[in-house]
């Protein structure tokens, strides 16, 4: 039963392999995809191009089906996955900055490294930018300190290991929001691609 | 013919079911998804505290992460980045995209979409590591998971995004 | 090229409506990891020494089951009133699943000395089973401290004889008279089993 190495069915040694193979996975599909291109990357905020959303959506639906269903065959323990913990404001304040610098820088973190792997210097210079701007957090630490600990957030989400599923926060169960969030992207899937055929493509 | 080759790429949909067999095995695997931006914390954690190690001591926020024991999950996605560059060659290598170039609207010059980038790169670390990830640790990882943290990471990258998009349209369109 | 993107669309929507009626399923092992399985073991909370469970006999408790782990000519020839005999090697058995994996009643294990039951224990715990305690020292401390309570020394505390007088007087109760080996074996009631998670949402 998964996860494997959590369990150490598969030893720790193993695991900078499977990091490395998982890691040429995630690469090569980016690349294939054209996440390398900051362009094509940028499309979906300009209406040209949304295969951001096409990737991005079919890969959160396809993990959370599969991660549903492994958990339903009992192949895997979902107490032991890793759930990103929520830090509401710190969460807020952090994803509007990442917006703004997705529009000024053309990448992500992932895409940026990919699309340095095949020359472009717009991205090895993104990825500069990125050390700065984590070693700037790193020494100014002390200002962000109660913002990134989320001292300030609601009583709610200060309670426990901050684990929180999203559907819990509606008030519905697990499975019915999976199903609504496979309906949503499917109509995005269709909204968006009448979207891009109304809006004039640049040469790129 | 060439060039007609580089300008294929795989087909949205079956590319991201693609991706989301490689996050399924990876939570499958070792129990947590994908993620860019830690990588990068982590070199940055090891190269002060190698550089400067009495800083690193005093600093509330290096200290958090020397000799605590949780440099081995660091230091998988040190490997899994490696793995990124690795795959993205390989694929770039096959299609024949492998070309020095700077891409950027013929509107601005190259050295506009430089700066923009290095601006970008800053505001993305300092936006991830609030935000605990980027789009791949936080937002896709997180949606797979159902976690409340992804869904607002993503929201608000997007969100923001579409908000600031016609301030700095001239960098794209 | 459409006709694809239908056949996809169409399966990813039936793969959702499955999902909606899928059971909430949690896998996870209580104790898988060592660590989690070592803080339970020092917890005191799952041993229950003889003075409680013989309290809980005599009050006729309906929550308490013995669960006799020896083996089953062991059980013949002497057990405690009211228990069960589910022998160590048969603890996994089926036909066993309904008493060990319950929430609704405590499950007392014991053997001859403590060895046993707590093998017994720690398989039922891996199993993700709750509600099961052990009785300490087994039945050789059954008998010293219930059946044939040691008379306490004049010197000793008030409570020390208190002790010595409530065991003379569940002695007196287990003794009564008849002999142990004639009561009757008692025929278990069916147990509910434990549920899993509730199952939740569904239209």
């Amino acid at each position: 039963m998964g996860p494997l190495v959590a369990q150490d069915i598969i030893s720790s040694e193993w695991n900078f392999v499977i990091a490395l193979l998982i890691g040429i996975g995630f690469g090569f599909v980016l690349e294939q995809a054209g996440f390398s291109s900051s362009k094509k990357l940028a499309g979906v905020f300009y209406g040209y191009d949304f295969v951001v959303l096409r990737v991005f959506f079919t890969a959160a639906i396809t993990a959370m089906v599969g991660l549903i269903f492994l958990n339903y065959l009992g192949l895997i323990d979902m107490s032991l996955v890793y759930i990103n913990p929520t830090y509401l404001y710190s969460t807020i304040v952090g994803g509007a900055i990442m917006g703004v610098g997705f529009i000024l820088g053309g990448f992500c973190p992932g895409t940026g490294v990919c699309a340095a792997a095949i020359g472009k210097i717009d991205a090895w210079f993104f990825l500069l930018g990125i050390f700065i701007g984590i070693f700037f957090f790193a020494e100014a630490y002390d200002l962000f300190h109660d913002l990134y600990l989320g001292l300030s957030d609601p009583a709610a989400f200060q309670e426990g290991t901050r684990n929180i599923k999203v559907y819990d926060q509606i008030g519905i169960s697990g499975n019915l929001f999976a199903f609504g969030m496979i309906i949503m992207a499917l109509v995005a899937f269709i909204v968006t691609a009448q979207i891009e055929k109304k809006v004039k493509k640049p040469n790129y | 013919m060439k060039e007609d080759r580089s300008k294929k790429y795989l087909n949205p949909y079956l590319a991201g079911f693609f991706l989301g067999l490689v996050l399924l095995a990876a939570f499958y695997l070792t129990g947590r998804g994908l993620g860019a931006s830690g990588a990068v914390k982590s070199v940055i954690v090891q190269t002060v505290d190698v550089v400067a190690p009495t800083h690193a001591e005093n600093s509330s926020f290096y200290s958090k992460y020397i000799g605590t024991g949780t440099a081995p999950i660091k230091a998988w996605l040190v490997f899994e980045i490696l793995g990124v560059f690795v795959g993205g060659a390989l694929s770039g290598a096959i299609m024949g995209r492998f070309k020095w170039k700077i891409e950027h609207s013929p509107k601005i010059k190259s050295k506009t979409r430089l700066i923009a980038a290095v601006i970008g790169g800053i505001l993305f670390g300092l936006g991830s590591q609030l935000g605990r990830g980027c789009t791949s640790g936080s937002a896709l990882s997180g949606m797979a998971v159902l976690s409340l943290g992804g869904f607002i990471s993503m929201m608000c990258i997007f969100g923001t995004g579409y908000m600031v998009a016609y301030i700095f349209r001239k960098l794209w369109i | 090229m459409n006709k694809k993107y239908i056949i996809a669309a169409s399966t990813l929507i039936i793969l959702g409506t499955i999902i909606l009626f899928l059971p909430e399923k949690d896998n996870s092992k209580i104790d898988f990891t060592a660590d989690k399985l070592m803080m339970n073991l020092v917890e005191s909370t799952r041993m229950m020494d003889s003075d409680e469970v013989a309290n809980l006999i005599i009050t006729k408790d309906p929550s308490l089951q013995l669960i006799d782990v020896r083996t089953s000519e062991e059980y013949a020839k002497f057990h405690l009133p009211g228990a069960i005999n589910i022998p160590l090697a048969e603890i996994l058995d089926e036909q066993w699943e309904a008493y060990v994996n319950q929430a609704t009643r405590k499950n007392v294990f014991y053997s001859n000395g403590s060895i046993r039951a707590d093998q017994a224990w720690i398989i039922c715990r891996r199993g993700g089973y709750i509600k099961n305690y052990i009785l300490v020292g087994g039945l050789n401390n059954w008998m010293r401290t219930v059946i044939s309570p040691e008379i306490p020394e004049d010197t000793d505390d008030n409570l020390a004889w208190e002790r010595y007088n409530f065991r003379k007087a569940t002695a007196q109760y287990f003794l009564g008279g008849t002999s142990q080996t004639v009561v009757p074996v008692r025929k278990a009631d069916p147990v509910v089993k434990r549920k899993k998670k509730a199952v939740q949402g569904g239209c």
